[in-house]
């Protein structure tokens, strides 16, 4: 910008708790009261360019005048004329602007800009600006009323800020400035967006006595266990006429068909909110920004978790969430759609808050449960965690949220420094393959066939689907 | 060793209706000047004047440099021959020159609050010359009532005309300017 906004009055913030000063509560074109209207023209300045046209019309029609140049006198004439139209027809009251969350597009963040001009306004001067997107301004035609669409391209999920609108009026040929106004930036909330999963690894053993997966366990539902002599408790609608014929023909013994029972896996997805780091490692100090189209590791978890919650919750499992970094933020385990959303905005709201203790003991999880681990793995603990989990009895499958990393720009010692990290990931995810549990790393894209392999295995793996 | 900058993000997407870029705006008024110097015919001190203005109101479009291009045109004119005396084509090239003049002083307008990179609606520009265009016409009418006048009253019948007219001037500017400004004080 070469100039300053005139007439501006950027420190005016509105007051936090209030509604805004919305068309409802006081109209722009000031058709409220008689005594709630503001003064003609208050707020709106005339700039330097109306003064400086102004005395120059004058200045010209004045020299043609006592010269006797009709023809220097009309030289000034438009200008003059233009410029008493635009003090005479000041607009009157001042440029609202609000902003809402618009239907969040592909691949972006949507906001909607609601305008209302007064009468009078030629245009709206805007500026929209959004961490790590810059700004950008407009002048734009406002007709009284007018909204704006502005979608901010961003692969990010999570709590942020929506975007800072400042507006100002400007009339009459663009020498009249009214007040500036600036909105404060919505928080939003954008959920991630669950992607599909081709198979679902099994836990060890499946629970309850409803669900979609069959158990080894004698029940109803599922696929034909045996024929067994018939015992008091036994349906008759389970007689099995043929063998019984076949085997007892003289009738002193029925026959049941017994089947297996169907049941439910628990998920556990244990999301570990302490780092939120980018591909880039020089971004991980928190001193730059991470870019708005670069997935953080907590968006790649957020994006993992609501994959894999919506695969199990649609085969009518059990899935709960666990935070690593903050205790509180536990979703029981549940089913459903409702349950869906729930892990859904559970997973949106995670985000790394001050500096968690460790902790001395695994999360306790129900047995049975097959927990999914997402983490960065830059620290031991979350590993320390998965190992005891493995060693108790439950199936862990790893998912390593990391993103692909961008070693190139990195200084000397920060290459030195993330080759030190590294290999210390590299041990805490090979100790983990040794303790038994399955790694799968998200950023990469055979993960769907890992996955994929992982569920195969789970249908091989002895004992699997024994219920207890 | 440096770090290689990171790129910057993408930029936010406006749904605007129909836009030019905010520098073609910028450039627009310095093209007018241009075309203004153009229609004076006048020599290389003009062209000067018209560049070094040109690329004030380009660079600078805060600066009320527009609003000097009126007495510019007007003080060229006073020092060269009558141009309505010239015949239609020194009426002709006056019409342009008031034109220019005052499409100047309207664009200047709307670029100082055009950024660069900015985006200007057409629908902007369109309310902003509307005005221009009802104003020229009765400007026009009123050039060719002068020329009419002129034409049936001639040159000695102008000297009572001269004194009302500067009379009519004077009290335009105590009606017109506001009392603020004469004296000084707060806008």
């Amino acid at each position: 910008m070469t100039d300053s906004w005139s007439g501006s009055r950027w420190g005016e913030e509105r007051p936090p708790d209030g509604p805004p000063p919305g068309p409802s509560s006081r109209p722009p074109g000031g058709a409220g009261g008689r005594d709630d209207l503001p003064a003609l023209g208050a707020g709106w300045l005339a700039g330097r360019h109306l003064v400086w046209s102004l005395a120059a019309s004058l200045f010209v029609v004045g020299l043609g005048a006592v010269a006797g140049r009709p023809d220097v006198a009309l030289v000034g004439v438009g200008p003059l004329v233009a410029a008493v139209w635009a003090l005479t027809l000041r607009p009157r009251g001042e440029v609202w602007v609000d902003v809402e969350q618009a239907a969040t597009a592909s691949g972006g963040i949507g906001a909607r800009l609601l305008l209302a001009a007064p009468p009078g306004t030629e245009a709206v001067r805007l500026r929209v600006a959004r961490p790590g997107h810059g700004c950008v301004e407009a002048l734009v035609d406002v007709p009284l009323t007018r909204t704006v669409e502005v979608v901010a391209p961003s692969v990010r999920t999570g709590p942020q800020d929506l975007v800072r609108v400042d507006g100002q009026g400007v009339g009459a040929g663009g020498h009249l400035t009214g007040p500036a106004t600036r909105t404060t930036p919505p928080p939003v909330t954008v959920l991630p967006r669950p992607g599909t999963m081709p198979a679902l690894p099994l836990p060890i053993r499946l629970r309850g006595l409803t669900g979609q997966h069959p158990s080894r366990r004698p029940g109803e539902g599922g696929d034909l266990r045996d024929v067994h002599p018939f015992q008091p408790g036994d349906s008759l609608r389970r007689v099995d006429w043929r063998v019984t014929a076949r085997r007892s023909p003289r009738g002193e013994q029925l026959y049941a068909r017994r089947t297996f029972a169907l049941a439910e896996a628990h998920v556990t997805l244990v999301v570990d909110s302490r780092d939120d780091v980018g591909p880039d490692p020089g971004t991980w100090s928190g001193h730059a920004p991470v870019r708005p189209v670069d997935a953080t590791s907590l968006d790649l978890a957020r994006h993992a978790a609501a994959t894999v919650a919506r695969a199990y919750l649609a085969a009518g499992d059990r899935v709960g969430v666990e935070d690593l970094g903050v205790r509180l933020r536990t979703l029981r385990p549940g089913g459903g759609r409702n349950q869906l959303d729930r892990v859904i905005h559970q997973l949106a709201v995670l985000r790394p808050q001050g500096d968690p203790h460790p902790r001395v003991r695994p999360p306790q999880l129900p047995s049975g449960t097959l927990v999914y681990l997402f983490s960065t793995f830059l620290d031991a603990e979350a590993a320390t965690l998965a190992s005891l989990w493995r060693r108790s009895g439950h199936r862990v499958v790893v998912v390593d949220v990391l993103p692909a990393l961008r070693r190139g720009g990195l200084p000397g010692r920060g290459r030195l420094a993330l080759r030190i990290v590294e290999m210390e990931r590299a041990d805490r995810l090979t100790d983990l393959v040794t303790a038994g549990c399955e790694v799968v790393r998200w950023a990469d894209d055979d993960a769907a066939s890992r996955v994929q392999l992982l569920a195969r295995q789970s249908h091989r793996r002895p004992g699997v689907g024994v219920g207890r | 060793m440096s770090r290689a900058p990171v790129p910057a993000g993408p930029a936010l997407r406006v749904d605007l209706a129909r836009s030019v870029p905010g520098w073609a705006v910028r450039v627009l008024p310095a093209a007018v000047v241009l075309l203004v110097a153009l229609a004076s015919g006048g020599g290389s001190v003009v062209w000067f004047v018209a560049v070094a203005v040109a690329g004030l109101i380009a660079l600078r479009p805060g600066w009320p440099t527009a609003g000097g291009v009126v007495a510019l045109v007007g003080t060229w004119v006073l020092a060269h021959d009558d141009l309505l005396a010239a015949g239609p084509g020194g009426a002709l090239r006056l019409a342009a020159l008031v034109l220019g003049a005052h499409l100047v002083v309207r664009l200047g307008g709307v670029a100082a609050h055009a950024a660069w990179s900015a985006r200007v609606e057409v629908a902007v520009l369109r309310r902003t010359l509307l005005p221009v265009v009802l104003v020229q016409t009765g400007v026009l009418v009123l050039l060719v009532v002068v020329g009419v006048l002129r034409s049936g009253v001639g040159i000695p019948g102008v000297g009572w005309l001269r004194g009302v007219a500067v009379v009519a001037v004077v009290t335009l500017v105590l009606l017109l300017v506001p009392r603020q400004w004469l004296g000084g004080g707060r806008r």
